[in-house]
This record gives structure tokens, C-alpha cells and sequence, in this order.
């Protein structure tokens, strides 16, 4: 009876520290074996290729290439390699981005060793894992009321993203290469589809409601 | 080339397009629809050839057509039996038939061939001239007759059987009845005949030959525009029109590629074509490849089973006459050109003639022209030049003004009167007319005209106007004389100016007619007056005296009767002398106890009666027919006397009338101040009316107030009153639109009757009043007034005067009213303007808040202003800005919230106006005592200070914010538009406010987002740190078991992994914390950042201190940060392996270095915001420390920060601190 072949891991993350706390985890699991180390999305993409790995464990915010964005194009480029999502983020933004991007699995950088290696073993054999939290964050996105965006036109959104930076209107209409009184229309029409009776009104709403994209 | 019969040739049509009629009858459409209709091909033929077909041409073509056909009919050899002949003609004319050229039916017929009549019914010619709705004088079948007579005379070989038609259905017969025989038979009585005559004969070849040689191109096209036939002359056309020569035209050659460029025009006219229209251009101009031609031409659709199959062509070149005509245009433009001249030469005459073209600026002179001054031809130069230089100086520039009028077509015709220089000198005076002539759009390009010499009317105009200023002159002296006269009366103080004259009159009159008592009496109206006495009651007294014509016994009888009369004795008993008694009553003995004998004589001019003259005397009997006839002439001189002084004063009063009102009008265009036009007009109306008083009334709402008055004194006590406006007199003028005069308020009932009226009018002392309105357009303004104690004093002329002053007073008011708005509105807009701008200047706050409140000041007339916040909350007014405040109140900072404070009104958003502080709004004493120490100090300065204020509230964010008030010294009413203009200001300032919040908002959300970014990032770097360190402490066990000497190292890294993370936690505290940056020392912090670095990088990182000190906080934090930004870059781009921290103290300078020798980058080309490089440079900058970055690719970065610290980093020890730290220190 020989050994089954262990599955073959790739990590990506950009801090040295994780890597290397990666590297040694992967030490003590007999069926899984370490083939390449990866800084950046597009180390990552490069090395895939030639590495050829059964999953990769990616770190989502990352500089350049981002996490989500490397998920994707690995899975385009080389379907066949299961992305495990590893993260210190919870945020739903995320979960869903790295989901949609072909991630199977999404955990957080407070998982176990064992979990871990459990999950890698799941992703290799097409079964996802999602830490609680991810799960609940999906929830949450599935179940919570959608963001009031008090139905701003994308221009509107544009003039109010150049008020919230504290621009006059003439500041404005210069920046978006209109006219003042376009401009002035567009103010008064977020001052009442905002139902607010200033700009300071306008923007303090913009920013507890996080209304601009 | 071939020849048009060979490419069109009735043979070929037969034999090409065969089967025969059927086919041939297809073609037959296409020339016969032609203007759709046979008279359409003939008269296109017609033209075509240029000569009229006769009928013989087209029986000829029938002959020729019949024949052809009846030849397809032939068995070879020809028939010999005539039974056969008859067979083949039946057959021949029942393939016309079927053909479609009528119905036929041979009723008569004799073989061998003697006679064969044919009945045809709707044979073609018939048909359309059916269509045509035409009846022909003649039989009009030729070409079917043409027909039969070709195939008889071919099927029976013969030339000599002609057709004869009997009846014609085109002309109203039931059927057309053809008559076939000999000609001999027919004894010329024939239509047709086959061939015998050489002329016909000539007639077809020359239509062949026509068609060959016509100046005419005829083509023939596919849809496609292919040739399909043509005749010479077309190809000649092409030849000569394009670049393609006659050789290139051949059946199937496209004309689009004979004539490149031609689809642009012809295109659309082919396109109506092919759609089945015929089209007929002239002078349609073609160009190809730069070669313009013009044609006359003819589309025509060839139409095959109802389809367009092709293009008749029929074109004349047109190109001669468009260019003829054109050239006949241009000569004839010549040609005008030169009429024009002669046109001015004609006009000119006598005179001397010029033509200036304006292009060369030559000048023609003709030599009559010269001779007028003298000179010979040669002697002047044909330019404009030569021109000008004989100009009187004193008339150049007129002279150049009137032509530069006509050049500019601001005159019609050029004409000036002006001085020429003879050649001897002299100057003559010239009349030049001319004209200039201009092109179609008006530019002038020639000027021409002629000279005249005027100098005899000149001088003949000068001696009249030189005799006409003599008279003049004399007739001003004249006229100083009388002025003189006039103004020795104007100087009379009385109105009475006529009395000295006439009383010395009357002293003559007594060397006449002896009297004891005389006097010359007016008549005003219906009242008598005394203007002259002479006699023994005192002159004063006698002149006051005036009584109603109504109680004036005799003279009454004078006046009525329009006589002189006389009563020989006032006491005796005739019904005059009773009058006279009556008249006299209680004076008869007294005052006019002297008079027994009267004479009374009326004083009249031109009908008019005046007044009248009385004489009385003591004795009775006195006066006789005779001193009446003498009195009566006298009495005429009298009348003329006062008639003549009438005039005068009238005239002098209308001289007097226009000055003041053209002084009226002056002042109302000049100076605006409109109390003074105001009092002007009522000075005005007041000397020029003689009234007691004039008075301006003007409407203030329901109010009248009076702002300007004029005469005496009690007048102008009225100046500052209000009344009500309701049941006045000057309600009365408003609503009626008209002037109202009142001769006696005593006796009048519109005074009367209105008790509000009559006190005014009795308070004012006034007996007789006038008033005119004053009415700008619909608006009532108000009314303008005069009153006088004496009844009975305001005329008509009176009343057209003030009317004309009240209409100057109104355009007075209005000026004046809308300059004021006009002012008023420019001083908003410019105030509004600038307080835009400073608002979008960006300038702090206070300042903005200053110049809002001097503007406000500015705008409204206010002395002072300021601006209060009113803090609810707070229980406390701020002040925020201030403006002209006494130097007192600047000390003021703020002043508790509460009711004695004015502002309490801008809590409920409410402007708020004091009008009087001190008598309306001021404290009772003891308030003042119940009053903090600010709030009456406060009050005191404003009270003090000022006596009126406006206060507007403005809102930010909502909320009530604060107010800004306007101080006046004096004070004030505050009109709605000022308070509004109030408010507009307060809006401004809660506009300023709000963009001073926003600013500081954004400043403070950019310091926010940056910590919070780091802090962030710091977490981050913890949570990997410590997810690293758990993951190991979670394999330990087992790696240790597998591999003890990794399980060492893996615990190594665990144990720095968590110093470090120990590290990165105190550095976010640090960043919630800003404050505990200063509390550690700098060693310290710099130490922690180190060992987070290496936690988290797992990148050694030397840390070297040299020497101690204590640095400023703001110098501490900015090494720190830069520390910090810099091990983040090199974290995250430097891929480095070694990093070196190092501080270093000395007396002078504090240095911080950071290096590594990670990847590096280029200076010059890394954006100035990237790696937060700017930020570092910020920090530097604010603590006056010099920061260097150096870096190059592959060659690592070094950061370096150096503080001059000039002794005030506080050495503390010189040793030297040396702190290291490496990863694998072991």
C-alpha cells in the first residue's frame, strides 16, 4: 500500500510573519506538503503555474494584486487549484468578494492548526469550509436591509463625495468641468433627496451613512 | 464613328430585337411617348430636326415601317396570284392589329389591286389625340395610312397605289375609313403615295441624314447609364466636353466613365428618369474634371412592358449661349457702367464734371471743371490730392464729413456747398453734387458728380443775410428800448402797473371833460374794480373798492347795455338815477355826497368788454351828449391802453412761465435732491400764480404729508404735517384725475359739505383754493396746492400752469424715487457681490464675518453693526464680529442670555427693529439695577451711542445661531425693503458659518482618517504577528517531536513573534493615544517601533542611539512619525534584509537615519504623495528640520532627518547609548 500523494499547498500572504508561521504548521502534517511561498497576487499567479499546487491559502488584503482579484484569476488560469480564503477580515464586502472570486473556503486568521489542515483537506476534495464569523457575515448580508442610497445619480454621488472634501461650488464645477448652476441644481436636489436643509447636513449624513461608494 | 443608320436602323430594330410589329411596337412606344404622345414626337422631332414635319414625313415613315414588315410577309419568290396578294394583306393588317395600332376590318376590296378600302377604328393617331382631347382640321392618320400603302404596294410589287383617307374618327366620324388605290385612280387627290415623289423621298433621307448631322447629341441608355446608341454629334459632345475622346465612345461605354464628375449633377436627374418621369433642363450645367459646359437637354424614360428599360438622351449644347449671355451681362454691366457717367455728365450740364475711383484714388476732372477755377487742363493733377489742396481750410473738415457720410451710404446723394481756391486766389464758392456707384454688396467703388459755381448766389445770400443782420440789429435795439420801458414796469411793485399810467390819463382826460370825480373801473370776472381814480376820495381807499356787477345799479346798466349813459342828476327820480341811489345806499350822502351828475361809458376792444369809465360831477346837468361823444373816444384809448398792458403782462407772465419751467426741468435733470426740485416747483407755483401759499402734498399710504411749501408764513408752518387722505380736496384731484379749483370754500359744497375739509381749509385761512394732481401714470404721488385768503383769485390760466408744474413735479418725484432705487440696488448687488467673493476666498472666518458686517453698514445707512451668537445652551451671547463700535464695546466679550437683552426676538427667528431705543425701548431704572455688570455696560454703550437698530437672526445647521444688528445714531424708520435686505445679509453670514464648519469638518475628518488608517494598519500587524505565533505554539509539540532542532528555532520565533506583537500593541496604544508619544522618551519609542518591526517582518532591524537628550514634544512626534512611515515603506516595498535605525545627539543637530538595502526606487519618479513621502516632508517642515531621501534602484533607501536643535535638545548625558537588536540574536 502506497502512500497517497500529500496534497500540495501554496501559500500567499504578504506578511513574512504569516508565512513563515504557515510554513511551519505545514511541517507537522504528513499529508500536506508546502511547494511555494507567494508575497504578492502576482507571485502568486506566476508560481501557480508552475508549481501547479491542489490549494492555495491566500491572504485577502494585500497591495497591488489583491487577494480576491489573485482568487480569480488563479481559478481562471488554473481551475483545478482550490483557493482557501485566509484572512484577519470579516467584513461581508470581503467574504462575498473572495467567495465570488472562486474562493471555496474563507477562514480567519484565528483558526486552529487542525482546522486548518482540515479545511485544506476539504477544499482539495471540493467541499467548502466558512469560519462562523464569514458565515454570519453572509447571513447578516443576506438578511439585512439594503444600504438607503436615497436614490443619488451617480453625478449626484460624484458632487457629493467633492462636498464632503469641503469644496465650494465653484470648487466643484471646476473639478467636474460643468457650470456653477448645474452644480447649484445639483446640491439643492441631494439636500432634498437627503431631506437635509444644508451642505453641513448633507455631508455629516453622507459620512454616517456611508453613502458614498 | 458609324452613322446613326447604321446604329439605329428600323431593320435592326426588326431583325435584333425581332419577333416584328410586337417588338417594333415596343420601340414605336418608346419614340411615341416622347411628351407622351404623338404630337409630343412630332413636335419633338420638330425640334429635333429644326423644321417642320410635314404629314408626308410621317405617312413616309409609315410607308417605310408598313413596308418593312409587310416584306417578313413574303414568300420568296414574290406572289404572282392575286388571291395570295389578298391573303397577305389581310394577314399584314391583322398583325397591325394585334399589334395594338387599332382595329381594322377591310370592307371593299378589289384583286387585283384596283381598290381596298379599310375601316380602322381607334387607330393610334385617333387614340391619342383622344387622350389629348384634340379634334384635327384634317384627317390625321398619317403614319396608319403610310402603313397600308407600304404593304400593298410591297405584297402586290407595285410603287404606285396611294391612301386616301375618307373619314376620321380623331376628327368625330364613327370610324376612320382608309381608301386604298391608283394614284391615277386617285387623280392627286391621295394622301400618300409610295415613293413617287423625289422630295418625300429627300425628306426621309434627311431625317436619317438630320439624325446623323443634327447639332443635336442623341444617346441611348440602360438603366445603367450604358450606351446603348448615339449619334455623332453626342460622341463629338463627349470629345469636346471631357477628357475622353469620341474613340472611347462605344455601345456598352458608361457615361459616368466618359464623363467622371457628370454623376454629381446628373445623378438625381437620372434617378426621376428611371422612375418613369421625362425631364426637359436647360442650361444645365455639367462639369467634368474641370471642364465646364452647359446643355439643353431632354430625358426621356424608354419604357418596355411598363418598365423603364433605358434613357433617351436628346441633348444641345448650350455651353456658347450661357457663356454668351454671360458676357452679354458683363457688357452690358459695362455698358450701364458707363451710362451712369455719361447720365452725370448730362446732369451736369454747364457744370464741372469729376470722377474719383475710389480703387486708384485717380480723380477725373473734366476741363470745364478746371477752367471754373481757372486753371488749364494740365495745370491741376488728376487726384484726389489736388482736390483737397484747393479746399477753403475752413471747409476741409466739412467737406470730408459729407463725403465720408455718402461713402458710408448715410446719405443719398453726396451735395456740399464749399470754397475753392482760384488761380488768382480768390475763393468761389462751389456746389458739388454726386453719387457714389457701389457693387452688389454696397461698397462704394466710384464716386462721380459735379461743380457748380454758386459764388454769385453766395454773394447775393450774403448781402441779404448781411441786410438781414442790419435789421436785426435795429429791430433790437428796438426791441432794448421797449424792454427797457418794460422792465421800468416790471419794477412796479403793485399788479396794478396800469394805475400811475391811467391816472395821469384821467388828469388829461379832465382838460377834455371836467369832472370832479373819475374812474376807470375792470371787470374780473363778475366783479367790478376800481383800477384808476382820480377824485375826492382818498386814492387807497378808492382802490380797494370792488363790487358784484350784479348790485351795480348804473353802471350795471352800462356794463349790461354795453352804452354810455348819462344821469343828469343822481337824486332825481328816473329809474338810472334810482339804480344809482340803490347802488350807493348809505353813501349817497357821505362818501359820494358830491356827485349830482354822471357819465358812465363802457370800455371795449374789438367787442370784448373790459370794464368800464365813470365821471361824476358836482353839478347836476353837468355832462351833455357831447362829453359823452368825447368821453366815448376817449374811452376807446383807454380800453386799448389796458388791452395793450394785458398783453403784455400775459406775455411776460408766459416768458416768465417757460423760464421757471425750463429751471424746473433743469434742476430735475440735474440736481436729484428731490426736496429741492420739490420746493423749487412750489416757489414756482406760488410767483408764478400769485397765490398766498403753495403747498406740496404728498401721498404716503392713507397719509398726506407735506414736504415742501412756498409763500407765507403760515404756509410753510404746515412743512412736517400729516393728515389723513381720505375726504380731502386732494382725494377729490386724485380720483378725478383733474385739477380742482374752488372760487370761495365759503359758499362751495365739496368744501362745505365735508366737515374734514372745511376745518384744513379754515385752519389754513384759505378763501380760494386750486389743487393739481400729481399722478405717475396710474399711481397717485400726490397733490400740489394753492390757496389764498381772497376769494375768487384762481383763473384758468392759473390752473394750466400748476398743472404743467404738478407734471414736472411728478417726473421730479419719479427720477428722483427711481435714481434712489437704482443707487439702492446697484450698492446690494456690488455689497452681495463682494461678500460672495470673499466667501469663496477662503479666508478665515472672522475676517469674513468683518466684511459681511461692513458691508451691511455700508448698504443700509447703519453707523455700526455686530454680530451675536447666542449660545442657548450656554445662557450666553457671544459677540462675534463688530464694525464702528465704540472703542468700549470692543471690550466686551459676551453677555449672559436673558429677557432685558434686546435680541430676544432673534430667538424667534424674527427681524427685529427698534425705531427709537431711548424713548421706546429703554429701560426703567430699576432694570438697569437688576442688570449684570456686562449687560449694562452693554446697555449703556448702545443706549448711549445709538438711537435706533435692526437686528436680522440667522440660522446654521438649523438652529437659531445668533443675529446681526445694525446701530444707528439716529433715529429711524426702517422701510420693509431694508429689514429684507437685513435678512439677506444674516443669510450670508449663516453661509459663512456653514462653510467655515465644513471646513474645519473636513480638516478634521483628513487627521482622523490618517490615525485611524494607522491604527488599523497596526492592528492588522498584530493580528498576523499573533496568528503566526499561535499557529506554531499549535504544531510545537509535534514539530518538536519530529525535528527538535526546528522545534528550537520555531521557538525562537515564537518568542520574538510575541515580543513583537507586544511591541505593536503598545504602538497602537500610542496611536489611541497621541499623548503618550510625548510622555515616553523618544530612545524608547523608537526601540518599540524596531522590535514591531522585526515581530512583524521577520527583518532584522539595528537600532543605534548615539548620545541623550530631551527633545521639544512636536520635535519627538515628527522623528517618531517619519521613524515610523519609513519602516512601513520599507515593510511593504523595500524587500530588504537589513534595516538600520540611528539617532544621534550633539549640541548642534539631532539625526535620524533610517537605511536599508532593499530594492530601492527613483526619486525623480515616484509621485510625490506615493510611499507618504509629502507627509514626511510635511512633518520636517513644520519642526524646521532638514529631511533627505536618497534612494536608487537596487542600491537601498536612506531617510535622513536633521534637527537643529541649537542647544534646546536637552543633552543630558554624552555617552553613547547603543541599543541592537537582530532577529537572530541569539
Amino acid at each position: 500500500m502506497t502512500e497517497p500523494e500529500p496534497i500540495r499547498v501554496m501559500i500567499v500572504d504578504d506578511h513574512a510573519v504569516v508565512r513563515s508561521g504557515l510554513a511551519a504548521f505545514l511541517m507537522v502534517f504528513d499529508d500536506l506538503e508546502l511547494v511555494a511561498e507567494a508575497s504578492s497576487g502576482e507571485e502568486a499567479l506566476r508560481l501557480c503555474e508552475r508549481e501547479a499546487p491542489d490549494v492555495v491559502l491566500m491572504d485577502l488584503v494585500m497591495p497591488e494584486m489583491d487577494g480576491a482579484a489573485a482568487t480569480k484569476a488563479i481559478r481562471e488560469q488554473c481551475p483545478r487549484v482550490q483557493v482557501v480564503a485566509l484572512t484577519s477580515f470579516r467584513e461581508e464586502g470581503l467574504v462575498q468578494g473572495a467567495l465570488k472570486a472562486g474562493a471555496i473556503s474563507y477562514l480567519l486568521k484565528n483558526v486552529k492548526a487542525d482546522e486548518l489542515a482540515e479545511a485544506i483537506r476539504a477544499a482539495h476534495a471540493g467541499r467548502p469550509t466558512l469560519a462562523p464569523e464569514a458565515t454570519q457575515a453572509l447571513i447578516h448580508a443576506a438578511t439585512a436591509p439594503p444600504k438607503p442610497d436615497h436614490d443619488l445619480t451617480p453625478r449626484e454621488l460624484d458632487v457629493l463625495a467633492l462636498m464632503v472634501e469641503g469644496m465650494t461650488n465653484p470648487e466643484i464645477a471646476e473639478k467636474l468641468v460643468i457650470s456653477k448652476s448645474t452644480v447649484k441644481f445639483h446640491v439643492s436636489s441631494i439636500l432634498s433627496k437627503l431631506d437635509v436643509t444644508s451642505r453641513t447636513e448633507a455631508v455629516a449624513k453622507a459620512m454616517q451613512e456611508d453613502l458614498l461608494p | 464613328m458609324s452613322s446613326f443608320s447604321e446604329t439605329y436602323d428600323y431593320q435592326a430594330w426588326l431583325t435584333q430585337e425581332g419577333p416584328g410589329w410586337l417588338r417594333f411596337g415596343g420601340a414605336r412606344m418608346a419614340l411615341l411617348d416622347i411628351e407622351s404622345g404623338f404630337w409630343g414626337l412630332r413636335r419633338q422631332l420638330e425640334a429635333l430636326i429644326g423644321m417642320r414635319l410635314t404629314d408626308g414625313v410621317i405617312q413616309q415613315a409609315g410607308v417605310n415601317g408598313g413596308a418593312s414588315f409587310a416584306r417578313g410577309f413574303l414568300s420568296d419568290p414574290l406572289p404572282d396570284d392575286a388571291g395570295e396578294v389578298a391573303r397577305a394583306t389581310h394577314e399584314c393588317i391583322a398583325a397591325y392589329e394585334a399589334a395594338g395600332f387599332g382595329r381594322f376590318a377591310v370592307v371593299e376590296e378589289e384583286w387585283p389591286i384596283g381598290r381596298l378600302s379599310v375601316r380602322g377604328e381607334d387607330t393610334f393617331e385617333a387614340w391619342m389625340m383622344a387622350q389629348h382631347e384634340r379634334q384635327p382640321d384634317e384627317p390625321a392618320c398619317a403614319y396608319t395610312a403610310g402603313v397600308l400603302v407600304g404593304f400593298i404596294n410591297v405584297l402586290s410589287d407595285r410603287n404606285d397605289i396611294v391612301c386616301r383617307q375618307v373619314s376620321c374618327q380623331a376628327q368625330g366620324d364613327e370610324a376612320c375609313l382608309f381608301e386604298l388605290l391608283t394614284a391615277d385612280a386617285a387623280e392627286g387627290d391621295g394622301v400618300v403615295a409610295y415613293d413617287p415623289d423625289p422630295g418625300l423621298s429627300r425628306q426621309l433621307n434627311l431625317l436619317e441624314i438630320l439624325f446623323d448631322r443634327m447639332p443635336m447629341g442623341i444617346a441611348v441608355f440602360d438603366r445603367q447609364m450604358r450606351v446603348r446608341r448615339y449619334n455623332p454629334t453626342w460622341a463629338e459632345f463627349i470629345e469636346r466636353y471631357t477628357r475622353s475622346s469620341a474613340d472611347q465612345v462605344v455601345p456598352g461605354a458608361s457615361l459616368y466613365e466618359l464623363a467622371p464628375g457628370s454623376e454629381t449633377s446628373l445623378q438625381p436627374v437620372i434617378e426621376r428618369v428611371l422612375a418613369g418621369e421625362t425631364v426637359q433642363l436647360e442650361a444645365f450645367p455639367g462639369e467634368s474634371e474641370g471642364i465646364v459646359s452647359y446643355w439643353d437637354v431632354v430625358f426621356v424614360p424608354l419604357i418596355e412592358d411598363d418598365a423603364v428599360v433605358g434613357v433617351l438622351d436628346v441633348t444641345t449644347d448650350a455651353t456658347a449661349r450661357v457663356e454668351a449671355s454671360r458676357e452679354l451681362q458683363r457688357t452690358l454691366a459695362k455698358l450701364r457702367q458707363r451710362e451712369e457717367r455719361l447720365d452725370l455728365v448730362m446732369r451736369g450740364t454747364n457744370d464741372g464734371i469729376w470722377d474719383w475711383d475710389l480703387e486708384t484714388n485717380q480723380v477725373y476732372f473734366s476741363p470745364r471743371w478746371k477752367r471754373m477755377l481757372g486753371y488749364k487742363e494740365e495745370e491741376i493733377e488728376d487726384s484726389f490730392q489736388a482736390w483737397l489742396e484747393l479746399i477753403h481750410p475752413d471747409d476741409v473738415e466739412q467737406a470730408q464729413a459729407a463725403l465720408r457720410a455718402h461713402l458710408e451710404a448715410r446719405t443719398e446723394t453726396y451735395r456740399l456747398e464749399h470754397r475753392l481756391r482760384h488761380k488768382d486766389g480768390s475763393y468761389r464758392w462751389i456746389l458739388a453734387r454726386g453719387q457714389a456707384l457701389r457693387d452688389e454688396s454696397g461698397h462704394p467703388y466710384r464716386m462721380a458728380g459735379s461743380h457748380a459755381d454758386i459764388t454769385q448766389r453766395k454773394l447775393a445770400e450774403q448781402a441779404l443775410q448781411e441786410m438781414n443782420l442790419t435789421l436785426e440789429h435795429r429791430v433790437q435795439r428796438r426791441t432794448q428800448d421797449l424792454q427797457a420801458l418794460l422792465d421800468i414796469s416790471a419794477k412796479l411793485t403793485s399788479t396794478l402797473e396800469l394805475e400811475p399810467l391811467l391816472g395821469s390819463v384821467l388828469e388829461q382826460l379832465r382838460t377834455i371833460v371836467d369832472f370832479d370825480g373819475a374812474s376807470v373801473l375792470v371787470l374780473k370776472g363778475e366783479t367790478l374794480r376800481i383800477l384808476a381814480y382820480r377824485g375826492p376820495i382818498p386814492q387807497d381807499e378808492a382802490l380797494q373798492i370792488r363790487f358784484p356787477v350784479r348790485a351795480a345799479g348804473a353802471n350795471q346798466a352800462v356794463i349790461e347795455q354795453r352804452r354810455a349813459l348819462i344821469i343828469e342828476d343822481v337824486r332825481s327820480d328816473t329809474e338810472l338815477a334810482r339804480a344809482f341811489q340803490d347802488t350807493a345806499g348809505s353813501q349817497l350822502t357821505t362818501t359820494f355826497g358830491y356827485v349830482r351828475s354822471w357819465l358812465g361809458v363802457p370800455l371795449s376792444v374789438k367787442g370784448r368788454l373790459l370794464g368800464m369809465l365813470s365821471l361824476d360831477h358836482r353839478e347836476p346837468g353837468y355832462y351833455t351828449p357831447e362829453h359823452r361823444r368825447l368821453v366815448t373816444v376817449f374811452a376807446n384809448q383807454v380800453a386799448v391802453a389796458i388791452e395793450n398792458a394785458r398783453l403784455y403782462t400775459e406775455t411776460r407772465q408766459r416768458v416768465d412761465e417757460i423760464r421757471s419751467q425750463f429751471s424746473v426741468q433743469q434742476a430735475i435733470t440735474s440736481r436729484l435732491d428731490p426736496d429741492t426740485v420739490l420746493q423749487l416747483i412750489v416757489d414756482e407755483a406760488q410767483r408764478l400764480t400769485g397765490a398766498q401759499r403753495a403747498v406740496l402734498f404728498m401721498r404716503q399710504g392713507d397719509e398726506l404729508v407735506i414736504p415742501v411749501a412756498a409763500g407765507d408764513a403760515r404756509g410753510r408752518q404746515l412743512i412736517g404735517e400729516s393728515m389723513p387722505l381720505a375726504g380731502s380736496l386732494a382725494e377729490l384731484a386724485l380720483t378725478s384725475r383733474q385739477a380742482v379749483r374752488v372760487a370761495n370754500a365759503r359758499h362751495d359744497p365739496r368744501v362745505q359739505a365735508h366737515p374734514s375739509r372745511q376745518s384744513l381749509i379754515q385752519r389754513a385761512d384759505a378763501r380760494a383754493l386750486l389743487l393739481a394732481p400729481l399722478l405717475a401714470e396710474d399711481r397717485p404721488l400726490g397733490v400740489i396746492s394753492l390757496s389764498d385768503s381772497q376769494a375768487d383769485v384762481f383763473d384758468e390760466n392759473d390752473e394750466r400752469v400748476l398743472t404743467l408744474l404738478a407734471s414736472s413735479a411728478t417726473v421730479g418725484i419719479e427720477n428722483a424715487r427711481l435714481y434712489h432705487a437704482e443707487q439702492e440696488r446697484r450698492l446690494v448687488a456690488e455689497s452681495l457681490r463682494d461678500i460672495l467673493a470673499v466667501l469663496n476666498a477662503n479666508q478665515p472666518l472672522p475676517e469674513t464675518l468683518e466684511h459681511i458686517v461692513a458691508s451691511a453698514i455700508r448698504v443700509l445707512g447703519a453707523d455700526a453693526g455686530v454680530i451675536y451668537h447666542m449660545d442657548q445652551q450656554a445662557q450666553q451671547i457671544y459677540i462675534e464680529a463688530t464694525c464702528n463700535m465704540p472703542p468700549p464695546f470692543d471690550q466686551l466679550e459676551r453677555l449672559p442670555l436673558t429677557e432685558t437683552v434686546p435680541n430676544q426676538a432673534t430667538l424667534q427667528m424674527k427681524p427685529h427693529v427698534q425705531v427709537d431705543i431711548k424713548s421706546a425701548g429703554a429701560l426703567r431704572r430699576e432694570e438697569i439695577h437688576r442688570l449684570g455688570p456686562e449687560e449694562r455696560r452693554w446697555y449703556e454703550i448702545v443706549s448711549q451711542n445709538f438711537s435706533a437698530f435692526l437686528s436680522a437672526p440667522f440660522m446654521v445647521q438649523g438652529q437659531v445661531y445668533g443675529d446681526i444688528s445694525l446701530y444707528y445714531r439716529r433715529p429711524q424708520e426702517f422701510a420693509q425693503e431694508e429689514i429684507d435686505l437685513a435678512v439677506s445679509f444674516a443669510d450670508q453670514i449663516a453661509l459663512a458659518m456653514e462653510n467655515a464648519a465644513l471646513r474645519t469638518q473636513a480638516e478634521r475628518s483628513a487627521v482622523s482618517e490618517e490615525r485611524t488608517r494607522l491604527a488599523r494598519e497596526l492592528h492588522d500587524a498584530v493580528t498576523q504577528t499573533l496568528f503566526s505565533a499561535s499557529l506554531i505554539a499549535d504544531v510545537l509539540p509535534r514539530l518538536y517531536e519530529r525535528n527538535p532542532e526546528q522545534g528550537r528555532q520555531r521557538l525562537q520565533e515564537l518568542r520574538e513573534l510575541t515580543r513583537g506583537a507586544l511591541a505593536e500593541m503598545r504602538t497602537l496604544l500610542l496611536e489611541l493615544r497621541p499623548a503618550t508619544l510625548t510622555e515616553s522618551s523618544l530612545d524608547e519609542l523608537l526601540r518599540q517601533l524596531a522590535e514591531a518591526t522585526v515581530g512583524r517582518t521577520r527583518l532584522p532591524v539595528d537600532l543605534a542611539i548615539e548620545g541623550q537628550g530631551a527633545l521639544p514634544p512636536e520635535v519627538q512626534v515628527a522623528f517618531y512619525r517619519i521613524a515610523q512611515e519609513s519602516l512601513n515603506n520599507i515593510a511593504k516595498h523595500a524587500e530588504a534584509d537589513h534595516v538600520t535605525l540611528r539617532l544621534t545627539y550633539n549640541e548642534q543637530v539631532v539625526r535620524l537615519t533610517i537605511h536599508d538595502d532593499g530594492r530601492g526606487f527613483d526619486p525623480a519618479r515616484a509621485a510625490p504623495n506615493s510611499l507618504g513621502l509629502s507627509i514626511m516632508r510635511e512633518r520636517a517642515v513644520k519642526i524646521e528640520a532638514d529631511l533627505q531621501i536618497e534612494s536608487q534602484i537596487g542600491r537601498g533607501t536612506r531617510v535622513m532627518v536633521r534637527w537643529p536643535s541649537d542647544g534646546r535638545a536637552k543633552m543630558t548625558d554624552a555617552e553613547g547609548n547603543n541599543g541592537g537588536l537582530r532577529s537572530d540574536d541569539d
